[in-house]
């Protein structure tokens, strides 16, 4: 019975396209599925790598946008990467999936995660932009199904979509250097930080500029600008920049009159009677900053190893006998010192009688020392024979001996530390070539000093520089005393290193430019007044180059006038002679000036 | 009578072909639908890369001496052309009629928060599919639109 139904069943022919269509409509139906969500997979990564490409120059623009704005190191690029992705296509993406690649770094770890395959960034920097899509949590894909070996259907594979986007931009530094245009600078973050007194008249053939209040004193309302106090008072100048937020009337009214004037080489002193152009709007400039260009400079110059340090020497009065020593020749000799670490060593003059040194009659060079010779070192006569002198030395600053030591002349030595320099009466000093330390100052002047009416002072066309900067110890003149320059009469012709006392200077050497140099350590004026370093008196002064004054007034005073290729860098700057300044002979870029670096980029361009 | 009436539902003579008549429309039907379902899939790709070639050319030529530093004529005629070559059809951005607004360009403000300067390109195409509506209401005649939105300042 059962094999006659087989039979029948094989045999019958009812029903067959049914049958047929059975076994075929889900192989085929599977095929269809297959193929139609491979294409939407397709066409799903088409779009996905768009919008990655699209977010990925809009997150460059906002990272060109921020480094161009000063702030490099902001994110804000990611979060326009991630709204980009979403304006184009609708996808939704972490921050993390939009990084940068630097030319030393990166923050694409998460990429990395999600996509394994090397970001390509030949030419950084790199915006990278990741979009992915899991198909196995779409509805699309849960649908499908394909024919399956052993089962009539299965479910279809689930690939993740990635599209990674790399925007490249070159990068590229351009500095731009740029010379100032000023020659004095105040500090102080006051009204009069820049006052012209009495008759005075302040000509400079270049800009005056007052900061106080913004870069110098940056937690302070700006105050700095120039005042006139005296109704002859005036200033001849090429422009005027001040910190305060002063109208030009404001600052240069007084009396009703007007006292800025524009600096004008036929008419201005000493070509004319001065300038009657009255300073143009367009060269005046409120609530603008005016760094000090050599603040940095000059601050490591008094770091330890820096050129403001003066060397070790002898004090002077500083040395003793320890040992007489036998068979030099009598008379007054000069013993050079022996021993110690020196640029130059130490000389002392010496009275030796019956062979022998019996008395010390002063300091003849105090030396340059690093180092100090040991105890009681020897010394060796200027001629001679004899030995076994020795000495005992105390390190100190040098007392300016004038013009003789213990009877031999003598003149200035460059190189040392000194505890003042002065020229009180008639005399002419002439400097050689080099640097000048004056440390806290001595009985006989706090500093550079000068009077007589007569009395001169000049110095090597190669140049000098004056470091004034504080003394030893506790006494009156120890650590807490610091050097000024008082010119209270006669004249002073003196020359920075690189001017060769002309009107222009050569920038080649730390002190290059720098005649005045006080340490920034100096105690402060807090008035216009106080702790000055004056040009005083009716000589017809010649200085070339730079006086930085940065914790105190600078003053002229009387009929003295100040020529040369001569700049100020003061916290008060008071006038009441007339000075003429220029820029010709300052540092560097000068006042005003400086280098500015400016990043640019390309025109972003797809990578990867 | 009734007897004749009852002989062709006995009958088994010719029940491939009425079966066939039976299945045939449904195949035809379905394999019609899957080939609309691909090409319309092709017209929206084509329509997305015309949109992004187009935001390319200008974001590339957005530079200072670029054609595109601003929104000319030039630019304008530029971007299609760009478009065009990504569709490989010279009138894709010819107005038409499946194409009524052919290929908008805009260079505005950008509509982030974070600002800056955007283009915006579109991509328009009308699709009909093979069969009619009737059959496939999902199927009907449909545009296909891409924007992209790149910033490039």
């Amino acid at each position: 019975m059962i094999s006659q139904s087989k039979n029948r069943f094989w045999k019958c022919s009812a029903g067959a396209v049914a049958a047929v269509t059975a076994i075929v409509l889900p192989v085929i139906l599977g095929f269809a599925s297959l193929g139609t969500e491979v294409g939407h997979w397709y066409f799903t990564q088409r779009v996905m790598q768009g919008s990655a490409d699209a977010a990925a120059i809009s997150a460059t623009a906002q990272y060109i946008h921020d480094v161009e704005a000063g702030s490099p190191s902001t994110t804000t690029y990611q979060q326009v990467g991630v709204n980009y992705a979403s304006l184009n296509g609708g996808f939704t993406i972490p921050t993390s999936n939009v990084c940068l690649v630097t030319s030393s770094s990166n923050n694409c770890a998460s990429v990395l995660t999600l996509d394994s395959r090397a970001i390509v960034c030949a030419s950084p920097p790199c915006v990278v932009v990741e979009i992915t899509q899991n198909t196995a949590t779409w509805l699309s894909t849960k649908a499908s199904f394909q024919p399956g070996v052993g089962q009539i259907v299965r479910a279809i594979p689930t690939p993740t979509l990635m599209a990674r986007a790399v925007v490249s931009t070159n990068e590229s530094t351009v500095t731009v250097t740029t010379n100032g245009a000023d020659c004095i600078l105040a500090l102080a973050n006051a009204s009069n930080a820049v006052t012209v007194e009495g008759g005075g008249d302040l000509l400079a053939k270049c800009g005056v500029a007052i900061d106080g209040g913004i870069d110098q004193n940056a937690n302070g309302t700006p105050l700095g600008g120039i005042n006139f106090a005296g109704s002859n008072a005036k200033a001849e100048i090429a422009s005027l920049v001040i910190s305060g937020n002063y109208t030009q009337n404001q600052e240069c009214l007084y009396s009703n009159g007007q006292h800025c004037y524009l600096y004008d080489p036929n008419k201005s002193p000493p070509a004319g009677t001065g300038s009657t152009t009255v300073l143009p709007a367009s060269d005046f400039l409120s609530n603008t900053a005016t760094q000090d260009p050599y603040a940095a400079t000059v601050d490591a110059m008094f770091q330890s190893g820096g050129v403001g340090i003066p060397p070790l020497g002898v004090a002077s009065g500083g040395v003793t006998i320890h040992t007489p020593g036998s068979r030099y020749t009598n008379g007054t000799r000069i013993f050079t010192v022996q021993g110690g670490n020196y640029t130059a060593p130490a000389k002392i003059v010496a009275t030796v009688s019956g062979g022998t040194v019996t008395a010390i009659l002063g300091v003849y060079d105090p030396g340059a020392y690093k180092t100090m010779p040991g105890t009681f070192p020897a010394g060796t006569p200027d001629t001679g024979g004899g030995s076994g002198a020795t000495f005992s030395f105390t390190e100190g600053c040098f007392t300016w001996p004038g013009t003789s030591v213990g009877g031999v002349a003598w003149t200035p030595i460059a190189g040392r530390k000194y505890c003042s320099i002065f020229n009180h009466g008639q005399q002419t000093i002439n400097f050689p070539t080099g640097n000048y330390w004056i440390a806290g100052g001595d009985s006989n002047c706090v500093g550079l000093c000068q009077s007589g009416n007569n009395a001169l002072m000049t110095s090597a066309v190669a140049g000098v520089t004056f470091f004034l900067t504080n003394g030893e110890g506790s006494g009156t003149y120890g650590t807490s005393s610091y050097a000024t320059m008082s010119i209270q009469s006669g004249t002073v012709n003196l020359c920075s290193p690189g001017t060769n006392c002309g009107t222009t200077c050569t920038n080649s050497t730390t002190t290059s430019c720098m005649l005045v140099i006080q340490n920034p350590a100096a105690p402060l004026s807090t008035g216009l007044k106080t702790i000055n370093n004056t040009v005083v008196g009716n000589g017809k002064n010649t200085l070339a180059g730079l006086v930085y004054l940065p914790k105190q007034t600078f003053s002229t005073v009387g009929g003295a006038s100040i020529g040369g290729c001569f700049g100020v860098i003061a916290y008060y700057v008071d006038i009441g002679g007339t000075p003429t300044f220029s820029n010709g002979c300052l540092p560097g870029n000068g006042i005003g000036g400086g280098t500015t670096t400016t990043t640019t980029f390309s025109t972003p361009y797809l990578y990867q | 009578m009734i007897r004749a009436l009852r002989r062709p539902l006995k009958s088994t003579e010719a029940t491939a072909a009425v079966e066939a008549a039976i299945f045939a429309p449904i195949f035809v039907v379905f394999t019609l639908g899957i080939a609309d379902l691909g090409v319309g899939t092709f017209v929206g790709m084509q329509v997305n890369a015309a949109a992004q070639a187009g935001a390319a050319y200008a974001v590339i030529n957005s530079g200072s001496s670029g054609s595109c530093a601003s929104l000319t004529a030039t630019c304008i005629s530029d971007v299609q052309t760009a478009m065009n070559n990504a569709t490989g059809n010279s009138s894709f951005c010819t107005a038409s009629a499946q194409n009524p607004t052919p290929c908008p360009v805009s260079f505005n403000s950008c509509a982030d928060p974070n600002g800056g300067i955007c283009f915006l390109v579109t991509a328009n195409y009308v699709y009909s599919p093979i069969l009619p509506g009737a059959i496939y209401s999902w199927a009907q005649s449909q545009t296909y639109s891409s924007t992209a939105t790149v910033r490039i300042q």
